[in-house]
C-alpha cells in the first residue's frame, strides 16, 4: 500500500512541477502582467524597506521650509508642515500597502472557511450565512468605515478592519460558489470512503483545489483596499496625521489646491500606479489560471 | 495801483480760496458719510466655524448660532464695538439696588416682535421664566443667580438675585438677554427652532439642514429704514478653502473667518476688503494637575504626572516656548500673543501683568532642579491643521529644554470628552471668550467652575474670584481680577498662548459690514453700494 | 415567478430587519458621551441630565429599539440636534444624490457601453488595446482625486466651471454646470467597469453558435452586433450597477463632501462627525434600505432578463 501511495506521490509532484513550468511560461508571454507584477512587489519592497530608504524620519518637520520647491535637500519639495515629500511618500506606501494587503488577508482567514462551511453543508446553514452576508453587503464600506470610526475612533488599524468587513462578502461569494463545484468532484466521495471526516474532506481536499480561484481574488481585491484606504484617510477615517497615508497626504494637499497642486499629484500616482500594477498582475494571473484560456 | 489794494485783492482771494477749500472739504465729508446704498439684494454669508444648532436662545449653544441670531433676535443689551455694554431692547443700563440684589431694567416703548405682536415688560419676564424652568434649557446655568422675575409696570422688569452677580448685564447681552415672542412660544414651546420669532432687522425664513439658513427683511422691525437687504442667506462650509474660493467667485458676498492659510489670497484680491477684529478669546494648554475622576468630582486630588506633580516643570514648559516664533511659523503673524486670559481687545485687559518670557536656558535648569529625570508629557491636540502645526511646534520648543511631549491627534468631541472625564495630561484647547473677564476664568479655574477641565482647586483664587462676581464697581473688580490672574499665571493651571485675530472676507460691492472684539460678523444694517 | 418574488422579497425583510438592529446597536456603541457632544461649550451637568432624557437615552434598549422602529415605520424619524426633522432633512437632501447617481450612470452608460462593444468586435486588434489600457486606467484612479485634480483644471486653472456647490434644478443650465464635474469623476469609473463586462459578454455571445447561423441566414454583421449589444447592455448594466451599487455609494458621499455638494452623502458624514444619533440612525437606515430595495430590483430586473436565474 505504502509503495503504490509513494509512486503515486511522485507522480504527483513530477506533475505539478510540469504544471507550474507551463503556468510560467504562458505568464512571460503576458508582458503586462510581468510589469504589473515587477511594480507591485516594487511597492512592497519599498513598503517593508521603509526606514532604510525614506531620506528623512516620519515625523521631521523643518519649520523653515514650508511649502517648498524640490531642491537637493529636497527632492519633492516640503508639504505645509516641513515635512520632506519624499520621505512622505515612502513611509505612506508602508500604510497604504499595509492597510491594503492585510485588510484583504483578514477578508480571506475569516471569509473563505464561513463561506466553505456555507457551500459544503448548504441547507440552513446556507440559508442564515446567505442572510448575514446580505446584512454586511447592505452597509457600504464607506459607511461601515464611517461607523466603525465613530465606535472605535479613527486609526490605521480600524481602516483595516472596515475594509476587512467590507471584503469579506466577496471571499464568502467566491469559496461558497468553489466549495458548491467541488464537493461534486470525484475524490470526494473517495475520501469518505476512505473514512475521512467533514473537516478533512474540507481542508484536505476541497481546500487545496480553490487556491488559484483564492490567488486570483486577493490579488484583484487588494487594490480595491488600497483605494478604500486612501478615501478613508482623506475624509479623516483612517490613517491620522502626522502618520503618513497616501490618504493623509491627499488629505493635507487640498487646502493647498491652488497654491501646490504637486501635492496632490505626487501621492494621487502613487495610488495609481499601485492599484494598476496589482490590477494588471490580478488579470494577467487570472488568464493564466483559466484553462480556458489559450495562450 | 497802491499797496493797499494789491493787498486787500491778495488777501480777499485767499479767503475766498480757503473758503472755497473748506466748502469742497465740508461736501466731501458728508459725501464720504452718507453711503448710499441700494435698497433690497440678498446677501450670502459663508459660515465656516460650524453649523448652528437649534435656533432657539433657550437650547442653543453654538458660536455660529449667535451670528444668525445677531440678524434675528435682538437682546436687552448689546456690545459697541470697544466691548462696553449699551442698551438695545432696554432704554438704559440696569439700577443696581443698594444690596446688589435687586435689578431694575428700563424698556423701549413701541417695538413690535416678528409677528406683529407687541413687545412689553410681560413678553421679558415669560422669556425668563422659560429660560430658568424649561428642562434643558442651556440659559438657566448662565443666569442662575436670578431668582425671580417680575414685570414693574409696562415697561420695566425687576431681576430678583439669590446672591450679588455683576457679570449678569453682560448674560443679558448675550443670548440670556434675547427675547421670544410670547404668542410664538405658547404656539411652538419646545419646537421654538422650527419657527423661531423674536425682535429682529430680519425675520427667519427657512433652513436646509447642513446647508443653509434664510432670513428675510422684517416689516414690523422698529428702525426699518436702516435696513437695506431684502434676505440674508447664511451658508455653511466645511472646507474654508471652498469658502475662500467662493468669496473670490462671487458665489458669497462675505465670509466670517478666513482661514490663516488662506489670507494671503484673499488680501491679494481687488474685489475683496478684510475686516479684522482682535477677539476676546485665547489659545493656551490646559494642564491636567488635579482632574483625576471627572468634572466636578470633588475634592481634586493631584493626578501625579510629571507636569501636575512639579510646578518647576511647568514654568519650564512655558518657558521654552517663544510666542512670537510661534505666532509667525505657526499662525502666520494673526495671532497676538498673550499670557492671560484677557485679550488686550477687552476693556477689561490689564498691561500691569508681566508675562513669563522666553527663557530656554533657565527652563532647562528648572527642569534639572524638578528631580524628575527624561520628563514627559502626553499632549492631546483636537485634529486640525493647525492645531496640529502648533502642537509640532511645542513639541519641537520642548525637546530643546529636554521635556519629551507625545502629540495625541484625537477627534473633537472625543477630545472635550476625555478632558472632563480626567483621562488627558495636557489638551492644546482655546475659549472663544465673553465680554465679561468671568467668563473668560471662572468656569476654568473655580473649583466649582463648570469647565475646570484642570482639576484646579485653590481657596484663595475661589475667594477672588466669587468677590469679583460680586463687587459693582469696575475698579474693585479690576483688583479682584488682577490678584486672581497673578497667582494663576504662578500656578499655571493653564498657560495661556495666544489671543486670535479674526479676519472675515467681504465684497467690495457691500458696506457697512462690522466685526466687534467678539469677533461675529454683524450683516443686519449692510447693504450694497450704488 | 411569484414564488420567486416572495421568496425574494422574504429575504429583503430579513435582512432589513437584521440590518436596523445593526443601525442601532451600532450608534448606540459610538463612545463619548452623547449628551456632551450636543453641548458644544456648555458642560453643565444639568443640561447633560436633560438632554439624555429628552432623547429617550435613560430608557431600556429594547423599549429605545421599539419605540424608534415603530415611529419610523410611521415615517417619523426623529429630531436631529438643531431641532430639525430627520425625515423632512433627509427628503430635502437625498434628490440631489439620486441627481449625482443617475448623470453618473448615464456617464458611464454613454461612454463604457460603446466602447466594450467596439473593443469586442475589435478584439485583438490596436483600438482593443487602447479601450483595454484607457478602462484598466479608469479603474485604478481615484475618484476623489479624479475630482480634485479636475477642480484644479478646470476650475481653478481654466474657469470653466465652478469649483463647487449646488444650484437647484430651478435654474437647470448653473445646476449642470455644477454637476459635470462630479459626475465625470464618478462615472469614469463605473464606465470602466461597464466597458470590461460589456466587452467580455459579448466576447462570449459573438461566439456562440446561434450567431454563427444568424450570419449564415444572410443577416449582415452590423445587426447581428446591434442585436445582441443591445440584449448584453441591459443585463451588464443590471449586474454590474447591482454589484458596483456600494462603490457608487461611496463615490457619491466622498465627491459630495469633496465638492460641497449638500447631498445626501456628505450628510452623512456631518452626521457623523457632530455626533448627530438621531441623524445617523435616520441617514444609515435609509442607506441600508435603499440598498436592499435596489437589490431585490436588480435582481427581479435580472431574472426577467435571463429565465435561467429563477431556479437558483
Amino acid at each position: 500500500m505504502s509503495v503504490v501511495a509513494s509512486e503515486a506521490e511522485v507522480a504527483a509532484v513530477g506533475l505539478r512541477r510540469r504544471r507550474l513550468r507551463l503556468l510560467r511560461k504562458r505568464f512571460l508571454r503576458r508582458p503586462m502582467a510581468v510589469a504589473g507584477l515587477v511594480v507591485a512587489l516594487g511597492f512592497v519592497v519599498v513598503a517593508i524597506f521603509a526606514p532604510l530608504l525614506a531620506p528623512y524620519s516620519a515625523g521631521h518637520t523643518d519649520f523653515n521650509a514650508i511649502l517648498a520647491h524640490s531642491s537637493s535637500k529636497h527632492l519633492l519639495g516640503t508639504d505645509d508642515l516641513g515635512h520632506d515629500v519624499l520621505s512622505r511618500l515612502i513611509w505612506g506606501t508602508r500604510a497604504s500597502m499595509q492597510v491594503g494587503v492585510f485588510s484583504t488577508l483578514l477578508a480571506m482567514v475569516v471569509a473563505v472557511p464561513i463561506g466553505m462551511l456555507a457551500g459544503f453543508y448548504r441547507g440552513w446553514v446556507d440559508l442564515v450565512i446567505a442572510r448575514l452576508t446580505d446584512v454586511l453587503l447592505a452597509f457600504p464600506f464607506l459607511i461601515l468605515a464611517v461607523g466603525l470610526a465613530a465606535i472605535l475612533g479613527p486609526s490605521l488599524l480600524n481602516a483595516t478592519l472596515a475594509l476587512g468587513i467590507g471584503a469579506i462578502p466577496g471571499f464568502i461569494r467566491i469559496a461558497r460558489g468553489e466549495t458548491l463545484a467541488l464537493r461534486e468532484e470525484d475524490y470526494v466521495p473517495a475520501a469518505v470512503l476512505n473514512g475521512a471526516n467533514d473537516a478533512t474532506i474540507i481542508f484536505r481536499h476541497i481546500l487545496p483545489n480553490m487556491t488559484n480561484t483564492l490567488i486570483v481574488q486577493t490579488t484583484l481585491t487588494i487594490p480595491g483596499a488600497i483605494l478604500g484606504e486612501a478615501i478613508l484617510s482623506f475624509l479623516g477615517l483612517g490613517v491620522q496625521p502626522p502618520q503618513s497615508s497616501w490618504g493623509t497626504m491627499l488629505q493635507g494637499a487640498e487646502p493647498y489646491l491652488t497654491q501646490a497642486q504637486r501635492l496632490s499629484v505626487y501621492p494621487g500616482v502613487a495610488i495609481i500606479l499601485a492599484v494598476l500594477a496589482f490590477n494588471v498582475f490580478g488579470d494577467g494571473l487570472r488568464d493564466v489560471l483559466d484553462p480556458r484560456t489559450t495562450r | 495801483m497802491n499797496r493797499k489794494r494789491i493787498g486787500a485783492a491778495v488777501g480777499a482771494g485767499v479767503a475766498a480760496g480757503l473758503l472755497a477749500l473748506m466748502i469742497s472739504a465740508a461736501a466731501g465729508a458728508s459725501a464720504k458719510q452718507a453711503t448710499k446704498f441700494k435698497p433690497g439684494g440678498t446677501l450670502v454669508v459663508a459660515m465656516t466655524l460650524g453649523e448652528p444648532d437649534a435656533l432657539d436662545p433657550t437650547l442653543a449653544r453654538t458660536f455660529s448660532g449667535r451670528e444668525v441670531f445677531l440678524t434675528m433676535c435682538e437682546k436687552l443689551y448689546d456690545l459697541d464695538r470697544h466691548t462696553n455694554i449699551v442698551p438695545q431692547l432696554a432704554a438704559a443700563l440696569p439700577k443696581v439696588s443698594s444690596d446688589k440684589l435687586t435689578v431694575t431694567i428700563p424698556l423701549r416703548h413701541g417695538i413690535k416682535f416678528n409677528d406683529g405682536t407687541p413687545f412689553n415688560a410681560n413678553a421679558v419676564v415669560q422669556t425668563m421664566n422659560h429660560y430658568l424652568t424649561t428642562k434643558g434649557s442651556v440659559r438657566a446655568s448662565e443666569i442662575s443667580t436670578v431668582a425671580s422675575v417680575k414685570a414693574k409696570g409696562k415697561y420695566a422688569v425687576v431681576f430678583h438675585l439669590k446672591t450679588a452677580y455683576s457679570p449678569l448685564t453682560a448674560q443679558l447681552a448675550d443670548r440670556s438677554g434675547m427675547i421670544l415672542s410670547l404668542k410664538q412660544m405658547t404656539k411652538l414651546g419646545a419646537n421654538f427652532a422650527r419657527d423661531p420669532v423674536c425682535v429682529g432687522p430680519f425675520m427667519y425664513k427657512n433652513r436646509v439642514a447642513g446647508d443653509s439658513i434664510t432670513v428675510v427683511k422684517s416689516p414690523f422691525y422698529y428702525a426699518k429704514n436702516k435696513v437695506h437687504f431684502a434676505k440674508i442667506v447664511f451658508k455653511i462650509y466645511n472646507d474654508t478653502t471652498a469658502a475662500a474660493q467662493a468669496l473670490k467667485a462671487g458665489t458669497v458676498q462675505a465670509i466670517d473667518a478666513i482661514a490663516s492659510t488662506d489670507l494671503a489670497s484673499i488680501k491679494a484680491d481687488k474685489a475683496l476688503s478684510v475686516t479684522k477684529a482682535a477677539g476676546l478669546g485665547y489659545g493656551g494648554i490646559t494642564i491636567n494637575i488635579g482632574n483625576r475622576n471627572g468634572l466636578l468630582k470633588l475634592p481634586y486630588q493631584n493626578v501625579g504626572t510629571d507636569l501636575a506633580k512639579s510646578p518647576k516643570l511647568r514654568q519650564a514648559f512655558e518657558m521654552a516656548i517663544n510666542r512670537n516664533t510661534l505666532n509667525k511659523v505657526v499662525f502666520n503673524g494673526t495671532v497676538l500673543p498673550g499670557c492671560t486670559p484677557i485679550s488686550p481687545s477687552s476693556a477689561w485687559f490689564d498691561k500691569s501683568i508681566k508675562c513669563t518670557g522666553y527663557n530656554p536656558t533657565q527652563a532647562k535648569q528648572l527642569v534639572q532642579q524638578s528631580g524628575i529625570s527624561s520628563p514627559t508629557v502626553n499632549l492631546m491636540v483636537p485634529t486640525g491643521t493647525v492645531a496640529l502645526r502648533e502642537a509640532q511646534f511645542i513639541q519641537a520648543e520642548e525637546a530643546a529644554v529636554g521635556i519629551h511631549v507625545n502629540v495625541q491627534s484625537t477627534d473633537f468631541v472625543t477630545s472635550l470628552s476625555k478632558a472632563d472625564a480626567g483621562t488627558y495630561d495636557a489638551f492644546l484647547i482655546g475659549w472663544s471668550g465673553r465680554v465679561d473677564p468671568d467668563g473668560n476664568i471662572y468656569g476654568f479655574v473655580a473649583t466649582t467652575g463648570t469647565l475646570n477641565d484642570s482639576g484646579y482647586s485653590k481657596n484663595i483664587v475661589d475667594r477672588f474670584l466669587s468677590h469679583a462676581r460680586s463687587a459693582t464697581t469696575t475698579k474693585a473688580r479690576r483688583h479682584y481680577y488682577h490678584a486672581a490672574i497673578q497667582q494663576l499665571l504662578n500656578d499655571r493651571p493653564l498657560i495661556y498662548l495666544d489671543h486670535p485675530i479674526a479676519s472675515a472676507g467681504i465684497s467690495k460691492k457691500v458696506a457697512g459690514v462690522t466685526m466687534y472684539p467678539d469677533t461675529l460678523l454683524r450683516v443686519a444694517f449692510a447693504g450694497y453700494t450704488k | 415567478m411569484g414564488g420567486f418574488l416572495i421568496r425574494k422579497a422574504g429575504a429583503a425583510l430579513v435582512v432589513l430587519v437584521l440590518a436596523s438592529i445593526v443601525v442601532f446597536a451600532g450608534v448606540r456603541a459610538i463612545p463619548g458621551n452623547p449628551a456632551i457632544a450636543l453641548g458644544a461649550e456648555n458642560r453643565d451637568p444639568a443640561v447633560i441630565a436633560a438632554v439624555k432624557a429628552k432623547y429617550d437615552l435613560d430608557k431600556p434598549l429594547p423599549v429605545q429599539y421599539g419605540h424608534w422602529i415603530w415611529l419610523a415605520l410611521r415615517g417619523d424619524l426623529g429630531v436631529d440636534q438643531r431641532d430639525l426633522a430627520v425625515g423632512h432633512t433627509i427628503a430635502q437632501r437625498l434628490p440631489i444624490s439620486l441627481e449625482i447617481a443617475l448623470l453618473s450612470m448615464l456617464v458611464a452608460v454613454v461612454v463604457g457601453i460603446p466602447a466594450g462593444v467596439i473593443a469586442a468586435v475589435r478584439r485583438g486588434k490596436p483600438s482593443d488595446y487602447a479601450a483595454t489600457g484607457v478602462a484598466l486606467s479608469g479603474l485604478s484612479v481615484p475618484h476623489f482625486w479624479l475630482g480634485l485634480m479636475l477642480i484644479v483644471w478646470f476650475a481653478v486653472d481654466l474657469h470653466w466651471l465652478p469649483a463647487g456647490g449646488y444650484t437647484t434644478m430651478h435654474h437647470p443650465l448653473a445646476n449642470l454646470e455644477h454637476m459635470l464635474l462630479p459626475t465625470i469623476a464618478i462615472g469614469t469609473g463605473l464606465a470602466a467597469v461597464l466597458m470590461r463586462q460589456m466587452r467580455s459578454s459579448m466576447l462570449d455571445s459573438l461566439g456562440a453558435d446561434y450567431v454563427r447561423t444568424a450570419r449564415a441566414k444572410g443577416l449582415s454583421e452590423w445587426s447581428v452586433i446591434c442585436k445582441h449589444a443591445f440584449r448584453n447592455s441591459l443585463i451588464t448594466v443590471t449586474t454590474v450597477m447591482g454589484l458596483q451599487l456600494g462603490a457608487l455609494i461611496s463615490g457619491i458621499v466622498t465627491i459630495e463632501v469633496i465638492f460641497g455638494i449638500p447631498g445626501f452623502g456628505s450628510l452623512t458624514i456631518d452626521a457623523v462627525n457632530q455626533r448627530d444619533y438621531t441623524l445617523i440612525q435616520g441617514v444609515v437606515l435609509v442607506v441600508a434600505a435603499g440598498y436592499v430595495i435596489v437589490n431585490l430590483l436588480v435582481d427581479v430586473v435580472y431574472s426577467l432578463l435571463n429565465p435561467r436565474i429563477r431556479a437558483i
